[in-house]
């Protein structure tokens, strides 16, 4: 018979034990992922990747082209997104914290956090492209926006509610409206964090390729214009990757490998962000 | 809505009070502040009973009393910072200037330049210093770059705190220290030039040398201001206020000059409190 001290070691070594396993099980996958894009793209990772055009089959190139497109797309994103989400999320956490209409918008909002993105790209395609005629960088940015405005409605609506009380009490005291205290004092001490929840979504739709098959769709030459279709790294990736030819697939792989790496450092930064804020205050 | 009539007696709702005290507060000069019949909801949850009391031109009243007995509530219904939450109801009138502040009518924001506020712990905005003083300045009166620079260093100096940040004007306020921040929210609080300053334990969340200070600046702020002040420190209330309040379980027991208050308190809970037998 073992004693009870010996049966709980045991039990509490089985158990770290098993979450150890757990989470190696969890990172071996990204290890993996990420050593295979490496791998096969590091052959096509050279300064050609940034300066040349995505190239036919069986010639040289580089995703100049495509890096543009998703730059701009993002940016429209950003933009259009960005003052949407946070004075969204301002409305809720400001003006709305405890009300009905507070629940049922953040119960729409997590539902539309979980959409598939597809379905918000057939969306755009719908209400956008069908009716302009043709395929647009505006309808890739538009479809990205939706994705992003979710994810920044969440977290201002979080850090906004996060920030003490004692800080709304004093800025109400001074006598100063309620406009005022958001925009003078409740976004600056939220600000780290609001930005943090910019910046995850800008990762999340950074490899988005659903919503773009159907509205910016893609495009073999330099576009400047988000006017027409918009080549765009997701989308490079996927038509590359199923093509037959190895150049393609090299390129597919290096476009993975730095859209990953680019998630990565984002995600790096902003928690980053979130240290410095939270220290800050 | 007025549950009492002007000319109540100061003398509260314990009815071993009924006799007139010796003592009371002269009335020579009108009160700056006057409650009556105030009552306060959390939700359904009385929190303060009938509370009736005036406080005085430029005298410091200190309010006392045991935890959850309802001071700070008290202090919260001045600038009506309590509305910021749903389900919060003050009832009963407090009369300022002749108006009655919980009434609908009267403008909030203006009430709030007129009754400032310090908080028990230091809250500097996420800002310059000199942005944190003049921040409600600004949006209250429009004053020229200058005139703006010399009510923040006016309000700085008021606060013990100008000869200390003069020269680093444009750092963050939460570079300062804990004492340095209270002191900046006091100026930030005399910047809009108000009639009464609200304190709710200024000085729980600092150390004995910046709540000395802050008591030290007490006594000049009372040569311009009406000053309530809530404080469980029995000692900080008889150092530095001129009348005090005890409150007992949403009830005001007494109220009348700290001196006597403190040695020949009327109310037998009065007594044992001051002489902490409970609280």
């Amino acid at each position: 018979m073992l004693g009870l001290r010996t049966r709980r070691q045991i039990a509490n070594r089985a158990m770290v034990g098993l979450s150890m396993l757990a989470t190696a099980v969890g990172l071996f996958w990204l290890g993996w992922i990420m050593l295979t894009t490496l791998r096969y793209g590091l052959g096509a990772l050279s300064t050609r990747l940034f300066t040349q055009m995505t190239p036919p089959p069986g010639s040289e190139g580089g995703l100049l082209n495509a890096f543009y497109g998703s730059f701009v797309m993002v940016l429209i994103a950003i933009v259009l997104g960005t003052p949407i989400g946070v004075l969204a999320g301002t409305f809720l956490a400001e003006y709305h914290r405890q009300t009905r209409t507070g629940a049922v918008i953040r119960f729409v909002n997590d539902i539309l956090l979980s959409a598939p993105s597809i379905v918000i790209g057939l969306f755009v395609y719908e209400l956008l492209i069908r009716r302009i005629g043709h395929f647009s960088g505006w309808g890739g940015g538009i479809a990205l926006a939706i994705i992003m405005l979710p994810v920044i409605v969440r977290t201002t609506d979080e850090m906004l509610q996060l920030l003490p009380a004692n800080l709304r009490e004093a800025a109400f005291a001074l006598g100063i409206p309620r406009w005022k205290v958001v925009s003078a004092v409740l976004y600056r001490a939220a600000s780290a964090g609001i930005l943090t929840g910019v910046l995850l979504a800008v990762a999340r739709i950074s490899g988005e390729t659903a919503p773009l098959l159907f509205t910016a769709l893609n495009n073999q030459y330099w576009s400047s214009s988000p006017n027409g279709p918009l080549a765009n790294v997701p989308v490079v990736i996927f038509q590359f990757a199923m093509s037959p030819y190895d150049s393609w697939h090299e390129l597919a792989w290096a476009g993975a490998f730095i859209v990953t790496m680019f998630v990565l450092a984002l995600a790096v930064t902003s928690r980053a962000l979130l240290a410095k804020g939270k220290r800050g205050q | 809505m007025n549950e009492g009539s002007p000319g109540a007696p100061r003398a509260q709702p314990a009815d071993e009070l009924r006799k007139p005290a010796a003592a009371e507060p002269a009335t020579a000069s009108a009160p700056r502040l006057s409650a009556r019949g105030v009552n306060f909801y959390y939700g359904k949850h009385l929190a303060l009973d009938n509370v009736s009391l005036d406080f005085e031109d430029r005298k410091i009243s200190a309010i006392i009393g045991p935890s959850g007995c309802g001071k700070s509530t008290l202090l919260r219904i001045f600038n009506r910072i309590y509305s910021l939450y749903p389900g919060q109801r003050a009832t009963g009138s407090v009369v300022l200037d002749g108006e009655d502040i919980l009434a609908r009518e009267t403008p909030v924001n203006e009430l709030r330049a007129k009754v400032g506020m310090v908080l028990q712990t230091p809250t500097p905005f996420p800002m310059s210093i000199q942005d944190n003083v003049a921040l409600a300045i600004r949006y209250h009166e429009k004053l020229s770059r200058v005139d703006l620079d010399e009510r923040v260093e006016n309000a700085l100096r008021q606060a013990a705190l100008w000869d200390e940040v003069k020269d680093v004007l444009k750092k963050s306020a939460l570079s300062l220290s804990g004492g340095q921040q209270q002191r900046l929210c006091i100026a930030r609080a005399v910047a809009v030039e108000p009639q009464i300053l609200l304190m709710d334990e200024p000085t729980a969340a600092l150390d004995p040398i910046a709540t000395l200070k802050i008591e030290d600046l007490l006594s000049d702020l009372e040569q311009r201001y009406t000053i309530i002040i809530v404080t469980h420190n029995l000692q900080q209330a008889a150092r530095v206020s001129d009348l005090t309040a005890f409150m007992l379980m949403g009830r005001l027991i007494e109220f009348g000059p700290t001196e006597r208050i403190f040695t020949d308190p009327v109310s037998k809970e009065t007594n044992a409190y001051v002489t902490g037998r409970f609280g």
